[in-house]
């Protein structure tokens, strides 16, 4: 609840109809990522849930279990489209959301609280985190989502 | 014009013809290869499964290695399904392309609507149906899956020439031999072929050629013959042969969602026919078949009895067509303790509900 809460107190960029909460980065596959003391609370972004649809299943890497940045996290289904989940940030899966794993469309409904995918720890958080964009730079998200929606909109 | 290649492999044993355009998909995100689109017709039957699916849950694997058929887990998503050389496959593999979305609504429907304009050229009244369907009166004549394989975006389909009902039936596990039989009919009611809807069904090469001219022109872009490079055959062969074939790829355990009670097979579209149990003072077995959230035709069956014994099928009547909400279904269930007069130890009208609307977490 407090997640929720804090989301609603603070700021929130609204691009499109889509929201991008302030207060995290955004990796450009669709991640977003909550800096939380040491690890990060990853998952999928508001307009990447709409443009995919019902998420129906969810599969990813298993906690104790580590992935570089941009490779696969783990995969979502949606109707009949299978696409991956990339990791944000080099580290190791700490935990993941159970709820979520159970009943994938939470995603849909709640994509930066309830809907969270998997908390990592990550190995080089002061590094890596610069290559993701920040929730506060409204002009590098929006010139990112327009070039994502160029290529999906065709 | 936005020149595509088109690779016409023939007929191909079940490998090629379900995983080769993976191979096609990463020469492609390696910008070795043009974007592509591939017509073929597997040589062999297979059994299919959905990417997230559990094998052992949907497949009758037993049957299917005594038949001596191979079973292949695609890399999209969807349902178990079995797959032989009645059937034309189209793969669409690109990185990039002015004339089709990425975005997973629209893609589907552009790329459906070369599939409507095919069966439409062929004779067939076909239709889409939004999110991912092709339909011909109501029926399934075509199914679909897509992907991301890294940068590139995959789209996968068939033309149905003729469905041999029983062993589609057959390949899918169940929990009995009724279970099967109301599965098969449902098939037949609900899946068409061209061979069903057309007095002179067209050859597979007629088809082919319907379907490559009505993607040059819904699309608006060319298509130039071409051939599968050495590069393509390398990672097949290397690379996505062998994960497909490896017991880890094959046995992968599937996601929390698919160990879900009861057992539920998609037919077509929204139909499905579902199966649950629930526990009350006795056991109630509910089989049903849905068409979203509607029941349209269910059965009880279970170690209770009924006094008299035909009023169950009463039961079964008054349920056909309703909604699986939780008063409509109780609103049913009620008046038939009404109107009845029946008598059923161990169970009440709120046990009968609670068993219908388990349906819920399947449909």
């Amino acid at each position: 609840m407090d997640n929720l809460m804090m989301l609603r107190c603070k700021g929130m960029v609204r691009i499109d109809g889509n929201d991008f909460p302030e207060d995290l980065y955004y990796h450009k596959d669709h991640m977003w990522v909550k800096v939380e003391g040491g690890n990060v609370r990853v998952g999928y972004n508001d307009w990447a849930q709409e443009a995919a649809g019902k998420i129906v299943n969810i599969s990813t890497r298993k906690v104790g279990r580590s992935a570089k940045a941009g490779k696969t996290l783990g995969t979502v289904e949606s109707g009949k489209w299978v696409g991956p989940l990339r990791t944000p940030l080099s580290g190791e899966v700490v935990e993941l959301n159970a709820e979520v794993q159970k009943n994938p469309s939470i995603i849909n409904e709640d994509p930066y609280n309830r809907g969270w995918i998997a908390v990592l720890k990550p190995e080089n958080l002061d590094a890596e985190i610069g290559d993701l964009i920040k929730g506060s730079d409204k002009e590098a998200l929006e010139a990112w989502l327009s070039e994502e929606k160029a290529k999906h909109a065709k | 014009m936005e020149q595509w290649r088109l690779l016409d492999l023939g007929h191909c044993e079940p490998y090629v013809a379900q995983t080769f355009y993976e191979a096609v998909a990463e020469a492609v995100h390696r910008g070795l290869s043009p974007r592509t689109l591939i017509l073929l017709q597997p040589s062999a039957s297979y059994a299919c499964l959905g990417y997230h699916q559990d094998l052992e849950k949907e497949l009758d694997v037993d049957f299917i290695e005594e038949a001596g058929l191979t079973i292949i887990r695609r890399s999209q998503g969807g349902g178990a399904t079995y797959l032989d050389r009645d059937q034309v496959f189209y793969q669409v593999v690109f990185g990039e392309s002015e004339a089709i979305p990425r975005d997973v609504g629209r893609l589907f429907e552009r790329l459906l609507s070369v599939t409507v304009e095919a069966y439409r050229r062929l004779g067939v009244p076909a239709e889409f149906k939004p999110l991912n369907d092709v339909v011909v009166g109501g029926r399934k004549i075509s199914g679909n899956g897509a992907g991301m394989h890294e940068s590139a975006t995959i789209l996968v389909g068939n033309l149905i020439l003729d469905l041999d009902y029983d062993l589609m039936a057959r390949v899918l596990r169940v929990p009995d031999e009724k279970f099967r039989d109301k599965m098969a009919k449902s098939m037949r009611e609900w899946v068409s072929t061209l061979r069903r809807e057309l007095e002179n069904p067209p050859s597979a090469d007629e088809v082919k050629e319907v379907y490559a001219a009505a993607f040059q022109e819904v699309l608006g872009v060319e298509l130039v013959r071409g051939e599968p490079t050495e590069e393509e055959w390398g990672i097949f062969e290397e690379e996505t042969r062998p994960r497909h074939m490896s017991r880890e790829w094959l046995y992968m355990e599937a996601p929390a969602t698919q160990r879900r009670e009861g057992r539920a097979v998609k037919i077509a579209h929204d139909v499905k026919v579902l199966e649950v149990d629930h526990k009350a003072g006795k056991l109630i077995r509910v089989r049903a078949e849905t068409r979203g959230d509607e029941v349209l035709s269910v059965q009880l069956r279970g170690d209770f009895f009924a006094i008299p014994k035909e009023s169950v099928n009463r039961l079964e009547e008054m349920l056909a067509g309703v909604r699986l909400d939780e008063d409509a279904v109780r609103d049913r269930v009620d008046s038939f303790y009404r109107d009845t007069d029946v008598q059923i130890p161990g169970i009440g009208a709120s046990d009968f509900a609670t068993a219908i609307m388990k349906l819920r977490g399947l449909v």
